[in-house]
């Protein structure tokens, strides 16, 4: 180890590549995705918590909260398309598991609903808007408990086909609507889109017959029937917002 | 706040997704192998370098130089394994009060100069692995650890003849 050139020969040790395992990059690419997802989730959730205190500071009110309540009637803030149910495209039904809810005695004392259960809620897929290469649905929840519940952040979704084998990757959050609580009473309805590329480039899976969702922080699916060609493995859903066209207006 | 707008626009995801793919199958290769080099088993350098690629694409901003900060970031997990390896050497030498096997002894030249490696300070662990091991030229390891271009040459410098005094003293 006298001369100096064994040791820049040790230090610059050829690099033998070592070749990525089947399937890395889709499973990298959806974990990063997935957490971005959570990070702008939580930098919404913190901006949101700043402005509270900031107005609870400045008028001096207690118990001003970043939530949006619901009605059955679901005044949208922006209701610029018909509602999905106009013009649906896939059969709506409940899922096998949302059967009836067992609603466990009467509402929270307080005014803090929990979050709705999978078994609270309906949903249907509207009608999808097809956009040179991308296709776009909204998606409904419904609140068809008898209670008040909550519903913040965006749902899992992925395609199925007829014997429920999941085809092609779940869904990654998508940015565009805001992460806001939102309350909804018996009867009331939020959205989302739901995004998918139809001839990215990538190969393109078979045509789903189910749709399977989980409400956020639910770990129950629902599943309604739906058509779906996921091409590239692109699917990815926004935030819930009120109202049915799934866009924070 | 850095979630950006509404970003639908036909193309984009698309165009995004390969450009990211034909990174990957660029870069991940080498950058896995390099990690090779510096842990004990493919598994962990699979798992460092993966791990590289989400950091880089689970970032809203865009980064400048995407082949450097997948080494950079590669060579912090790579520090935090070793790091957390040698916690549980000594937690298992504690418990068990033993002498280490004769085989446990670094036998491979390669290994041993990794060994001491391990025991230069931070910067110039970082600036030897970088440079020597991954091949990045003394100006962009500078610009990737924010530091001058001196001082990279010195800590090189001085993280040679550190290196070489200690492995001749293992002589």
């Amino acid at each position: 180890m006298n001369d100096p050139r064994d040791l820049d020969r040790l230090l610059r040790p050829g690099v033998e590549p070592l070749l990525p395992p089947p399937g890395a990059f889709d499973r990298i690419w959806r974990t990063a995705s997935r957490r971005r997802g959570t990070r702008a989730a939580v930098s919404a959730t913190a901006a949101a918590l700043l402005i509270v205190v900031a107005v609870a500071a400045a008028l001096q009110v207690w118990g001003g909260g970043d939530r949006v309540v619901v009605e059955p009637a679901g005044r949208p803030s922006a209701t610029t398309t018909p509602p999905p149910s106009a013009t649906p495209t896939f059969t709506v039904s409940p899922a096998p598991s949302a059967v009836a809810p067992p609603v466990a005695g009467s509402p929270p004392p307080k005014a803090v609903a929990s979050r709705c259960e999978s078994t609270e809620l309906s949903v249907a897929l509207g009608r999808v808007e097809p956009a040179a290469g991308n296709r776009y649905a909204t998606m409904v929840f419904t609140n068809v408990g008898k209670r008040v519940c909550h519903l913040q952040g965006y749902p899992g979704a992925s395609v199925l086909d007829a014997d429920m084998q999941q085809l092609g990757p779940a869904a990654t959050y998508a940015p565009g609507n805001p992460h806001v609580r939102l309350e909804l009473r018996p009867g009331g309805k939020v959205s989302t889109v739901l995004h998918w590329a139809s001839d990215a480039a990538g190969a393109c899976q078979p045509e789903s017959t189910y749709l399977r969702v989980y409400p956020p922080g639910e770990t129950h699916p629902l599943i309604i029937e739906a058509t779906i060609q996921l091409c590239g493995d692109i699917l990815d859903v926004r935030n819930l917002t009120v109202g049915t066209d799934g866009l924070a207006g | 706040m850095l979630v950006p707008g509404v970003n639908v626009e036909d193309g984009t995801i698309r165009s995004r997704n390969r450009a990211a793919s034909a990174l990957f199958h660029a870069e991940y290769p080498r950058l896995a192998g390099w990690c090779r080099r510096l842990v004990d088993d493919p598994d962990t350098a699979h798992e460092i370098a993966s791990e590289a690629f989400v950091r880089l694409w689970s970032r809203w901003s865009g980064v400048e130089d995407p082949r450097g900060f997948l080494y950079v970031t590669a060579t912090n997990l790579v520090r935090d394994h070793w790091r957390k390896a040698e916690r549980e050497r000594r937690a298992t030498r504690r418990s068990f009060v033993r002498r280490p096997a004769a085989d446990e002894q670094v036998a491979q030249p390669d290994t041993e100069l990794r060994v001491l490696v391990r025991s230069l300070p931070d910067g110039m662990r970082a600036a030897v692995l970088l440079h020597y091991y991954a091949d990045f030229p003394v100006r962009e390891v500078a610009a990737l650890l924010n530091r001058k271009e001196g001082t990279v040459k010195s800590d090189l410098h001085r993280a040679r003849a550190r290196l070489r005094e200690e492995l001749e003293g293992l002589r």
